[in-house]
């Protein structure tokens, strides 16, 4: 380790470390809002649990509703992190360095409000227990054939693997964080986290171990997760939803929305935090040329859809199809296509369209269409009659709009909670990116290293300078 | 030579790993066991910048075997319950493929990633009680000089004149301890 790369290190500790003792009003006001949004959340789930599911919009045949698609968005969401981190850092990319873990925190917070949409959606949520495989009085199982225990699976798989995954390499920084804090409660909970983590080869090599391991053993969770979610629907005979490319169709989506929220929260970071030295151009473009690929990539299996349904002229098919592209859902059908295909491309296309701002406006629009194709999905093939007096309508009521925007609020706090308290850029693989740069091995990690002047400067924050 | 003879503890802080390297071949010249050495250090080392013994792990092992163990029990328990109460499938098998097949791939990655935690965990000393591998010394002890970036070279089990003599090879970098 030069002297240099450990006075890197230090201005390190001072950008990263030291902004944590800093007070942020910006900060603040975000947690105070988001909080809120989190109270409307939980009120309105209150208020469901107190008066019964009747106070939704649900009805026949319109079975699901809003609580369904946010479950599905979400869980969208939610492969943000993990997998895009996994993919990263399995193949080796320097850049990823400042990335990975606001990507990981992005999966769990969105895990855990996808996870509780199907709990609010029972209505009846003490009945969840149901679910858990145990025998009941009758001796009685979960019906492991039904694709809904299959989600269950697979969620608590993937959520469980993402919050280690965001854990394991977190242990390291714990301990520069314990290590930095003055005594009482601070460093109780930071020595809690770090576990005794000294930094000896034993450790490291271990911990490398680790996360090489779960990078490539969460890959196939990640698609599995999103699979079985298109498996609610891809099982059941009901028109819009029979296809055998949904599984592949929502795992696309999937990551195409998690995106679009990781290049909102990177711009924001970059902004919020002063995180310029860090998240560089570079990574959003890399990150945009990834988003832009996506998007066709979405595209092109929406056409294939939408192709092989309008084709086949199967009347049940064609009738929802129809509604989809001509009728009574034509106008968000288009937005869809507008924002999740014609502007990504004519925006990201260009290097110019690749920077902060322009990546997490065209982010912003990606989750207002990705939103609105779970949508589509769900309501038109219910609410499209197939038997004479199976007609219904769906209009949410204020407590799945409220529940709805709330949950934009629980995540928010999460997230800025997690920001005010730990690192959200890892510290030891930023150092062991400059050390690998400073060594000449491969590229140097995204992010310049600072430079003497600046090196040799009192670090703000009272880092370790 | 008795144990209390052998307690001393040398402890020195560098900010360059060839300073480290240096001290540490001089170290093994002189006598001093690889297994007295250990350094600690802010981020991942690469196996050739130091003359020690690269250490080993089995974490791969374990999340193997935790896939396996993972992957049986849930296979138990999806067509175990199907067998425990069979339920009318109109002719269809009670154990059906698919599915179990689906429960039993998410259980063997559940297992792996357990296990490839906890072994880590483990081989770290990280679990509660657990002594730490290759060291002993202060548990909680990350040390400060570690959080800042720098190195940090602990030979410890010396006698007090070996002690003295690897004090000497660390020239400025050997820092008096509490």
């Amino acid at each position: 380790m030069t002297t240099e790369s450990q006075r890197s290190a230090a201005v390190l500790d001072g950008e990263l470390l030291g902004r944590l003792d800093r007070r942020r009003p910006g900060l603040l006001v975000g947690a105070l809002a988001s909080g809120a949004l989190a109270l409307v959340f939980f009120s309105c789930w209150g208020y469901q649990i107190a008066n019964g599911i009747g106070v939704t919009g649900l009805n026949r045949p319109v079975f699901w509703g809003f609580y369904i698609i946010n479950f599905v968005f979400w869980i969208g969401i939610s492969h943000a992190g993990t997998l895009i981190s996994a993919i990263l850092r399995v193949t080796n990319a320097e850049w990823r360095r400042p990335v990975t873990r606001s990507a990981e925190a992005i999966t769990l917070f969105a895990l855990a409000i996808g996870g509780l949409f199907p709990l609010i959606h029972l209505g009846r949520v003490a009945i969840f227990y149901y679910m858990i495989p145990y025998p009941n009085s009758r001796m009685l199982w979960p019906n492991f054939r039904s694709p809904l225990v299959w989600d269950i699976a697979a969620i608590t798989t993937y959520i469980i693997g993402s919050a280690l995954y965001l854990f394991l390499p977190l242990i390291p920084d714990a301990a520069v964080m314990r290590d930095r804090a003055a005594a009482g409660l601070k460093k109780r909970f930071y020595a809690l986290l770090a576990l005794g983590w000294r930094g000896t080869a034993q450790q490291w090599h271990s911990l490398e171990w680790g996360i090489r391991i779960l990078a490539v053993a969460i890959i196939p969770v990640a698609v599995s997760v999103h699979t079985i979610v298109s498996w609610d629907f891809a099982m059941t005979r009901t028109p819009g939803w029979k296809s055998t490319i949904f599984g592949p169709y929502f795992v696309v989506g999937a990551i195409f929305s998690g995106i679009a929220v990781l290049m909102i929260a990177l711009a924001l970071l970059r902004r919020g935090l002063g995180l310029g030295r860090f998240l560089t151009d570079r990574v959003f473009n890399n990150l945009g040329l990834l988003f832009v690929t996506m998007s066709l990539v979405w595209g092109y299996f929406t056409f294939a859809e939408h192709l092989t349904v309008w084709y086949s002229g199967d009347l049940s098919e064609k009738l929802v199809h129809h509604v989809l592209l001509h009728g009574d859902f034509a106008a968000p059908f288009w937005t869809m296509v507008v924002v999740n295909l014609v502007i990504p491309v004519a925006v990201l296309s260009f290097p110019r369209g690749r920077r902060p701002l322009p990546t997490a406006l065209v982010g912003c629009g990606v989750l207002v269409g990705m939103w609105l194709e779970r949508f589509l999905i769900v309501v038109p093939s219910l609410s499209t009659p197939r038997l004479a007096y199976s007609i219904g309508d769906y209009m949410p009521s204020w407590v799945e709009l409220g529940i709805m925007i709330g949950a934009v609020g629980v995540f928010a706090c999460l997230y800025f909670t997690f920001t005010r308290w730990l690192p959200i850029v890892s510290v030891w693989e930023m150092r062991e990116g400059w050390r690998h740069g400073a060594r000449g091995e491969g590229e140097a990690t995204s992010g310049a290293a600072p430079t003497s002047a600046t090196a040799a400067a009192p670090v703000p924050g009272g880092g370790a300078a | 030579m008795t144990a209390a003879a052998e307690r001393h503890l040398v402890e020195a802080v560098f900010d360059r790993v060839e300073d480290v390297r240096a001290v540490v071949e001089a170290a093994l010249e002189s006598g001093v066991a690889a297994s007295q050495l250990e350094v600690r250090s802010p981020a991942p080392l690469e196996e050739d910048e130091l003359p020690l013994p690269k250490p080993k792990s089995r974490v791969l092992l374990f999340a193997l075997a935790g896939a396996v163990l993972g992957g049986l029990t849930a296979f138990g328990l999806a067509a175990g319950t199907a067998l425990a109460y069979p339920l009318p499938t109109g002719g269809m098998s009670i154990v059906a493929g698919p599915p179990v097949g689906v429960v039993t791939y998410e259980g063997t990655a559940l297992g792996l990633i357990l296990m490839t935690v906890l072994r880590v965990l483990w081989e770290g000393g990280l679990l509660p009680g657990r002594a730490i591998r290759g060291g002993r010394g202060r548990p909680s002890d990350f040390d400060r000089h570690v959080a800042d970036g720098r190195l940090l070279l602990r030979v410890h089990g010396l006698t007090e004149s070996g002690a003295e003599e690897v004090r000497q090879l660390c020239g400025p970098h050997a820092v008096a301890l509490d």
